[in-house]
């Protein structure tokens, strides 16, 4: 018992998932410890809902192994009443019942719930007096918080959510990273996201990985992650097209874009004076060299430009 | 497993499928009543040795409607498997195809325990598909045609064999309650095929498929000794019931050929539910 307080929320040993010859999810290691908010970034295909469903079981793995609060992800106890509630992908309900009969039926799964439960999940996400309705005559957005409603009962230690703010409007958006937020940091829920909406992740999450074509290339606490060494440079040269030709030939720069006279680009702190003395020594003015820390905007398209591209995605 | 199948029954009591289900049976013994009322029954019935049988009295009684409804294939070998088809189909392909099979695996259910909730819904479905066709045909019988005796007029033994009413409910019970047990292994075959497919309508279509070969196999000359083991020789066991004296050896030779296609579709769907990927 003290052990599986001890346990990480999640761990995933080099993880590996196959669909036939395509590779989803690539020697994959994580660990998230209990309190976290973890986002899970990466492009479509970057094998994040795969990793999400193989932590709920629903995916057998190829190699590898994963655990929800020391228990082994393919087994019941992973997902016992009060470990882990999960939203993934577009949430499904039965069109035909009620969504407070929804709630009931899947939390009769997982040993029952209280009617001034069901309530107060319906409340929490927003969807006070809409419990008699039936779900075929709620909307995209509606179902997203029922999903999330379905997601808290009972009362998880773990919450799984794969795109949970899809198809929410700006307010529910808000509402929901509120939520969220709340969970978090009143009740000690650990919450496991992925999203493409980067600036809520930045917002709420502590801690970050980003993955492509399966591999994992950076994770780590958001403020070092956007405090590493890399930088945002805007440059100002004459002529910007010598100086393109330049840095677009240099391996350390990336994400190399210009705007008008006005060349942008990413590149490790430590090479800047390089970059520098290389534009001089080629007969380029530089007129101004303004570095500053990226965003996780620019982080993001940086590290999957820089994803090795042997891996296939899915 | 038990919270399972609490949760499977209510969604099976709550969808309209299953009650469209028992609307069209209603529809079937209806048609089936208007017909007898228009046509009664002739009380001259040919005889084994090409002579007739004249029978005194009344033929057409609530008994003889639930006993034609049983014996006529329309019912018990073509609407009713139709029906659980489509029932079944929907228990795992159509769960698939609707995403629902992933919010329920998020659940502390097993893949197994899941299983065997459905198939314990699709058997309850099946008997009580078989029990509204008997008791509602008794019910029209009686409004329409008044209690009697029961002439099995399609035969079922050799000779003319006449039922008194209380021997005619128990053999309607029995008949009944052998053609439930034969659809129950429908509804093993089609949640086989459901947990085949991502679709809830080819799964459907796969298990209607398999009855209708099995069911020209049983008639083709060329298979005549495939016919022992096909799975429609034995959808009419129900028809033992109205033989003068049962015969059940036959019977059981029958419903050990229906628990073996149960259990083999069982087992099949179970190894098919547990290797598969949740991808929808």
């Amino acid at each position: 018992m003290e052990a599986m307080s001890l346990a990480p929320a999640i761990e995933i040993r080099r993880l590996t998932k196959d669909y036939g010859r395509v590779r989803a999810v690539d020697d994959l290691s994580l660990r998230v410890e209990c309190g976290q908010v973890y986002g899970f970034l990466g492009p479509n295909g970057a094998g994040k809902s795969t990793t999400m469903r193989v932590l709920l079981g629903l995916i057998r793995p190829t190699r590898g192994q994963a655990w929800l609060l020391g228990r082994p992800c393919a087994s019941v106890q992973a997902r016992a009443a009060g470990v882990v509630g999960a939203l993934v992908e577009e949430p499904a309900f039965y069109g035909y019942l009620s969504a407070r009969r929804n709630l009931v039926l899947l939390a009769r799964l997982s040993g029952g719930v209280s009617a001034a439960e069901v309530e107060w999940a319906l409340d929490l996400v927003g969807l006070h007096g809409q419990g008699g309705r039936r779900v075929s005559t709620f909307s995209h957005g509606m179902r997203q918080r029922l999903g999330l409603a379905q997601a808290l009962l009972p009362r998880p230690r773990i919450l799984l959510l794969d795109e949970p703010t899809s198809g929410l409007d700006p307010r529910g958006r808000v509402e929901m990273r509120e939520l969220l937020r709340r969970l978090n940091q009143q009740e000690g829920v650990t919450i496991f996201l992925s999203s493409h909406l980067l600036g809520e992740v930045e917002s709420l999450c502590t801690h970050l990985a980003f993955l492509s074509r399966g591999r994992l290339l950076a994770a780590g606490p958001t403020r070092d992650l956007l405090a590493s060494n890399a930088v945002r440079v805007e440059l100002e040269a004459t002529p910007p097209e010598e100086a393109w030709l330049l840095l677009s030939r240099r391996a350390e720069v990336h994400n190399l874009t210009r705007r008008e006279d006005l060349l942008v680009f990413s590149c490790p702190r430590g090479a800047l004076s390089g970059i520098n003395e290389a534009l001089v020594r080629a007969g380029v003015q530089v007129s101004a060299l303004a570095p500053r820390a990226e965003s996780l905007e620019e982080l993001y398209l940086r590290l999957t430009e820089e994803a090795p591209s042997g891996a296939p995605g899915a | 497993m038990l919270r399972a199948l609490s949760v499977e029954l209510t969604k099976a009591a709550r969808q309209r499928l299953g009650l469209a289900g028992l609307g069209s049976l209603a529809v079937l013994v209806g048609l089936f009543a208007w017909g007898m009322w228009v046509h009664p029954v002739p009380t001259r019935l040919p005889g084994t040795a090409g002579g007739e049988f004249v029978v005194g009295g009344k033929i057409t009684t609530a008994p003889l409607l639930s006993y034609m409804l049983l014996r006529v294939p329309v019912a018990t070998t073509l609407l009713l498997p139709l029906l659980l088809a489509v029932f079944t189909g929907g228990l795992l392909a159509g769960e698939r195809h609707l995403g629902t099979l992933r919010t329920l695996l998020t659940r502390p259910v097993t893949r197994t325990g899941l299983l065997v909730a459905k198939l314990l819904t699709s058997w309850v479905y099946a008997l009580a598909l078989s029990a509204f066709l008997g008791l509602f045909s008794l019910l029209l019988g009686y409004l329409l045609f008044g209690p009697g005796d029961l002439v099995p007029v399609l035969g079922g033994g050799h000779g003319l064999t006449i039922f008194d009413h209380q021997q005619a409910l128990g053999r309607l019970a029995l008949g009944y309650g052998l053609a439930a047990i034969g659809l129950t292994a429908v509804a093993s075959l089609g949640l086989f095929f459901s947990s085949l497919c991502d679709n809830p309508l080819t799964a459907a279509g796969l298990t209607v498929a398999f009855l209708f070969i099995s069911a020209a196999l049983q008639v083709l000359p060329y298979f005549d000794s495939w016919k022992p083991y096909l799975l429609t020789s034995y959808l009419d066991v129900g028809n033992h019931a109205f033989a003068k004296r049962i015969p059940w050896p036959e019977i059981g030779t029958a419903l050990a050929y229906l628990g073996g296609y149960s259990a083999s579709a069982a087992l099949l769907a179970g190894v098919v539910l547990g290797r598969r990927d949740v991808l929808c």
